[in-house]
C-alpha cells in the first residue's frame, strides 16, 4: 500500500504534466500484483485457520504428558512389545517404550519403539483420525524419550528388518510424551549398538569408544548387546547360587570392612573408622574358613571384592564381584576340585541352553568362537603344563609362577590338544602360593593349590587351607608374615577344624571370558579402576 | 641330397659342456670302496675284513671322541650353572604320556581298548580318562554309556603312565592328538593303534621283521579303506583276501598274534558284520573273542 502512494506521490509530484500511458500501465499492473499478494496471504490465512480447526480431531490425542506424580490408577491395560506379533494384529494396544527413532515423511511418520531389546515400528499417517499436525509433533520428538504411544497391530507383508518385531507394525493413534530426552545425545544408540566387523569394515560409519561409552553409561547400557550381557551376568550369578544351594552349600555374608589386610598388605585400600583405620576386604576367605570352622561345611558368598591393585590392564578392576566358595572335604582336595568343576559345567551348560539368544545378540556386535568345554573338566598338573610350554619353546623354570602371556599361550596348547577352553591347573609351586597353602607332601615344592582357567586366563584361584594352627604358624613363620596381625585368623582352627579346601572366582572375568569379550569394563556395569571412580 | 642347402648350427655342440648338477661334489663313499675293492681285487679275502673293521674302528672312535665332548660340554654348563645360581631342569626319568583321541559315539577308537588291557596286562600302567565335549549336545547312544561308565574312573594320576583322554565329539573318525600344535593329528583307528603300538607294544608290529611289519601295514590299509570306509563290493573283495590270507592258521600273520588282528577284530566290532563273516574268519573272529584283551570289547559293545 505504501508502495502505491509512493508512486501516486511521485506521480503527482511530477508536476501537471500528465502520466504517459506507459507509466499509467506500469501503475496499474503494480496496483494489480499487490492486490494478488493481499488476495493470496488472506487465502494462506484461512487455510492456516481451517488447519486450526481441523487439528480438533486429535488435539486430545498428543502432546506432553504432565509429570507422573502417582495421582492416579486408570486400570488400564500395558502390552510388551515382544508380546506384539501376528496373532494379535488387529488389536489396539497401549505401550510405553523409548523412542528409538523417527522420521517425518510429509503426512506420515515413521517410528521405532524400543523396550529393552525389543523394537516394532510404529506408523502415524494423516488420517481421519490423525492430524497433520499431530504427525508433525510425532516427527519432532527427541529421540530416547519415554512415550506412550496407543495404536493398532497390523501384519505386514515385507519384514521390518530393521526391528525385533519383523511381522508387525503398529498404526498409531495416539502419542505422549511421558519424559522428554535432551534434544542432543551424547552417543547415538545405533553407533553403539553396532557390530564390531562392521564398523572396521566401513570406516564411515562411527565407532564409540570405550571410555565415551562408560562416561555415558545409562545410554550405553541401553544397547541390545548390553541389556544381553547384563541378563547374562544375573544368569550367571544365579546359575552359582542355585548349583551350590542345591549340593548344599550355605550362602553367608562376610565384612566388607575389616581390621587388617587379609592376604599381605600391599594391594589394600585404607579407610577411615572413627579414630582408626580399617581396611575393604581383599577376598572373603577368612571368614569362608572361619564359617567351616563354625561347622557350616559348605559356604558360599557374592559380594564385592576390592584389590588396590594400579593395573590398567583389560582384566583387571579395583572392585569386582567375588564368587567365592570353601568347602570341607574328608580325604582329598579333589573332592573339592569336583564340585567346582562341576559348578563351573553346570554355569556353562545353564547359559548355553537357557540364554543361547542372549549369547547370540553378544555374539553379533563382539563375535568370538562358542566357548567349549569337556565334561568331566580337565585336570593338568603344573609340571605337564611346564613341560607342554618348554615344548613349544618357552623358557620357564620348575618353580616359577605362569606369567600372563605364558597362561594365554598355555591356553592355546591346551585348546589345541583338548579342545576346551575351560581347564583347571593343579599343583602349584608352593613358592608362588601364600602361607595358609597346604603343601603336597609327596613333593615339598608343590602345593594343594590349583588355579582354573578360561579361553587362557586365570579365573578362580584356590587351594586345600591349612587347618593346623601349629602348623599354619609355622607356615606363617616362614613367610615372615606377623603372627600378631593374624592372631585371630590362627586361632580359629584351636578348636578343632574340618579339612577343608576352597576358592574365589571372579564374576566379571567368567561372563568376559565365557563370551569372549575384549575387556573386563564391558562386563561391569560401572566398572572401578585406577582411573575411574564415576559415574 | 634331399635338401637344397646344408647350413651348419651357428653354435658348435660337438663337445658338450659339462654342467655341474649340485653344489658341492663330495666322492661317492660306495665307488670309493669299490674303486679300491678293485685296485685291490686280486688280494684275499682277509684283507677286505681287515679294512672293513678298521672302518668300524675308526667310527667307534669318532662315537667315542663324540661322547666325551659331549660329557665336557655337560660340565662346562653345569659350572656356568652353579656360578650363577641356576638349576637346569633334569629330564623326567619315565615321563607320563598324555594322549587325547577325539571320536564320535560311531567310531570310538576300539583297537586302542584293546591294547590298553594288552599293556595291562604286561603291567605298563595306562588308564582311560573319557570326557564329553561341549559341542556334542545330542543324546548319549547306549554304547558311550558303557564306555563312560567303564573308563570313567575319575581318579587318575596324570604323574606316571600312560593316560589315554577320550573326547566324544561330534567328528566321525577317530583323531590322536599328541601335542596339538607341534604333532601331526594321526587319523583312524587303525593309524592310532599303529602309532601307540610302535610305542609301547613294539613286539605287536616292529620287533617281527621287516617283512611282516610290512604285511601289517597292507592289512591295515585295506581294512581302514575298503572294509571300515569302503562300499559293499570292496567289502566283500577285502574280507574275502583276508579270509584266503587266515586259512588254517590261528592268527591273521601265522601262529602269533599281531597288531592286525587287534585292528581287524576292532573293525568286525565296529561295522557290525561279525554275522556274515567268511568260514575262516568266523573261526579266527570266535577264537578272538574269548582271548585276554579282545574280550574286552564285549563289555562295552
Amino acid at each position: 500500500m505504501a508502495d502505491t502512494q509512493k508512486a501516486n506521490n511521485s506521480a503527482s509530484g511530477s508536476g501537471d504534466q500528465p502520466l504517459s500511458k506507459n507509466a499509467l500501465k506500469k501503475l496499474e499492473k503494480e496496483k494489480e500484483k499487490q492486490r494478488r499478494k493481499a488476495e493470496a496471504e488472506a487465502a494462506r490465512k484461512g487455510a492456516e485457520a481451517a488447519e486450526a480447526d481441523a487439528e480438533d480431531v486429535s488435539k486430545d490425542n498428543y502432546g506432553i504428558m504432565k509429570l507422573i506424580q502417582s495421582t492416579e490408577k486408570t486400570g488400564r491395560k500395558w502390552s510388551k512389545i515382544r508380546d506384539l506379533n501376528e496373532k494379535v494384529a488387529g488389536q489396539s494396544v497401549l505401550l510405553r517404550a523409548r523412542l528409538h527413532n523417527s522420521r517425518g515423511k510429509g503426512k506420515q511418520c515413521f517410528l521405532v519403539l524400543r523396550q529393552q531389546s525389543y523394537s516394532i515400528q510404529g506408523i502415524a499417517a494423516v488420517s481421519e483420525t490423525v492430524s497433520k499436525a499431530m504427525v508433525k509433533f510425532a516427527s519432532n520428538v527427541n529421540k530416547e524419550s519415554v512415550v506412550d504411544v496407543e495404536g493398532i497391530v497390523k501384519a505386514v507383508t515385507t519384514k521390518i528388518e530393521a526391528c525385533s518385531q519383523q511381522d508387525v507394525e503398529l498404526h498409531i493413534n495416539k502419542l505422549f510424551v511421558a519424559s522428554l530426552a535432551a534434544p542432543r545425545l551424547p552417543l547415538q544408540i545405533d553407533d553403539a549398538s553396532r557390530s564390531v566387523d562392521q564398523s572396521s569394515e566401513d570406516s564411515s560409519l562411527a565407532h564409540v569408544n570405550q571410555d565415551t561409552r562408560l562416561d555415558n553409561r545409562i545410554i550405553d547400557l541401553r544397547t541390545p548387546t548390553n541389556q544381553a550381557l547384563f541378563k547374562l551376568e544375573a544368569a550367571l550369578c544365579k546359575l552359582f547360587r542355585d548349583h551350590l544351594t542345591s549340593k548344599g552349600f550355605v550362602e553367608i555374608h562376610t565384612p566388607k570392612i575389616i581390621s587388617a589386610a587379609s592376604e599381605g598388605g600391599a594391594n589394600v585400600f585404607e579407610v577411615s573408622y572413627f579414630k582408626g583405620k580399617a581396611y575393604l576386604a581383599q577376598s572373603p576367605q577368612l571368614y569362608k574358613q572361619m564359617a567351616i570352622a563354625g561347622d557350616f561345611d559348605r559356604v558360599f558368598t557374592v559380594g564385592g571384592v576390592f584389590r588396590a591393585e594400579d593395573s590398567n590392564t583389560h582384566r583387571h578392576l579395583c572392585e569386582f564381584v567375588g564368587l567365592d566358595l570353601e568347602m570341607a572335604f574328608y580325604e582329598h582336595y579333589h573332592e573339592v576340585l569336583e564340585t567346582i568343576g562341576e559348578l563351573f559345567i553346570s554355569i556353562f551348560k545353564g547359559l548355553r541352553d537357557n540364554f543361547a539368544e542372549e549369547i547370540a545378540v553378544v555374539m553379533k556386535q563382539f563375535p568370538a568362537e562358542p566357548f567349549q568345554f569337556i565334561e568331566p573338566t580337565l585336570r593338568l598338573e603344573f609340571p605337564e603344563a611346564v613341560s607342554m610350554l618348554r615344548e613349544n619353546g618357552v623358557e620357564i623354570g620348575d618353580e616359577d609362577d605362569l606369567s600372563t602371556p605364558n597362561e594365554k599361550f598355555l591356553g592355546k596348547l591346551v585348546k589345541a590338544k583338548y579342545g576346551t577352553d575351560f581347564y583347571m591347573l593343579d599343583k602349584y609351586p608352593l613358592a608362588v602360593r601364600p602361607f595358609y597353602t597346604m603343601p603336597d607332601p609327596n613333593n615339598p615344592k608343590q602345593s594343594n593349590s590349583y588355579d582354573m582357567f578360561m579361553r587362557g586366563e586365570e579365573i578362580l584361584s584356590g587351594a586345600q587351607r591349612i587347618h593346623d594352627p601349629e602348623f599354619l604358624t609355622e607356615r606363617a613363620k616362614l613367610h615372615s608374615v606377623d603372627l600378631e596381625k593374624i592372631k585371630a585368623y590362627i586361632d580359629s582352627f584351636k578348636f578343632g577344624c574340618f579339612p577343608h579346601a576352597g576358592g574365589g572366582i571372579g564374576m566379571e572375568r567368567v561372563l568376559m571370558l565365557y563370551l569372549g569379550l575384549d575387556n573386563i569394563r564391558k562386563t561391569s556395569m560401572f566398572p572401578r579402576d585406577p582411573k575411574r571412580l564415576t559415574p | 641330397m634331399s635338401s637344397m642347402f646344408e647350413v651348419d648350427p651357428p653354435v658348435s655342440v660337438a663337445q658338450p659342456t659339462d654342467l655341474p648338477t649340485c653344489m658341492y661334489k663330495v666322492d661317492s663313499f660306495y665307488s670309493d670302496h669299490q674303486q679300491r675293492n678293485s685296485h685291490h681285487g686280486k688280494q684275499e679275502n682277509s684283507g677286505k675284513e681287515e679294512e672293513m673293521m678298521e672302518d668300524i674302528r675308526q667310527l667307534e672312535q669318532r662315537q667315542v671322541n663324540l661322547l666325551a665332548q659331549l660329557q665336557d660340554l655337560k660340565l662346562k654348563v653345569n659350572k656356568i650353572a652353579q656360578q650363577h645360581g641356576v638349576t637346569i631342569p633334569e629330564p623326567e626319568e619315565n615321563a607320563a604320556v598324555n594322549v587325547v583321541i577325539t571320536s564320535s559315539p560311531n567310531a570310538l577308537p576300539l583297537s586302542t581298548v584293546i591294547l590298553q588291557k594288552l599293556l595291562v596286562k604286561r603291567g605298563r600302567q595306562c588308564t582311560f580318562s573319557t570326557h564329553l565335549h561341549s559341542s556334542f549336545t545330542s543324546a548319549i547312544p547306549s554304547n558311550t554309556c558303557k564306555w563312560l561308565a567303564r573308563y570313567n574312573t575319575g581318579v587318575h594320576t596324570r604323574r606316571q603312565g600312560i593316560l589315554i583322554s577320550v573326547m566324544i565329539t561330534n567328528d566321525d573318525c577317530p583323531i590322536l592328538k599328541v601335542d596339538g600344535v607341534s604333532h601331526t593329528a594321526i587319523v583312524g583307528d587303525g593309524n592310532i593303534a599303529r602309532y601307540l603300538c610302535r610305542l609301547f607294544l613294539p613286539i605287536l608290529y616292529d620287533d617281527s621283521d621287516a617283512v611282516m611289519s610290512t604285511e601289517i601295514d597292507s592289512l591295515l590299509d585295506s581294512i581302514e579303506t575298503s572294509l571300515l570306509n569302503g562300499n559293499n563290493r570292496e567289502q566283500n573283495a577285502t574280507l574275502r583276501n583276508i579270509n584266503a590270507k587266515i586259512g588254517k592258521s590261528q592268527w591273521l600273520l601265522g601262529d602269533r598274534v599281531s597288531l592286525a588282528d587287534i585292528v581287524l577284530f576292532s573293525a568286525v566290532k565296529q561295522s557290525g558284520i561279525a554275522g556274515s563273516l567268511p568260514n575262516n574268519i568266523q573261526r579266527w573272529y570266535k577264537s578272538c573273542s574269548d582271548h585276554d584283551g579282545f574280550n574286552e570289547l564285549g563289555h562295552i559293545l
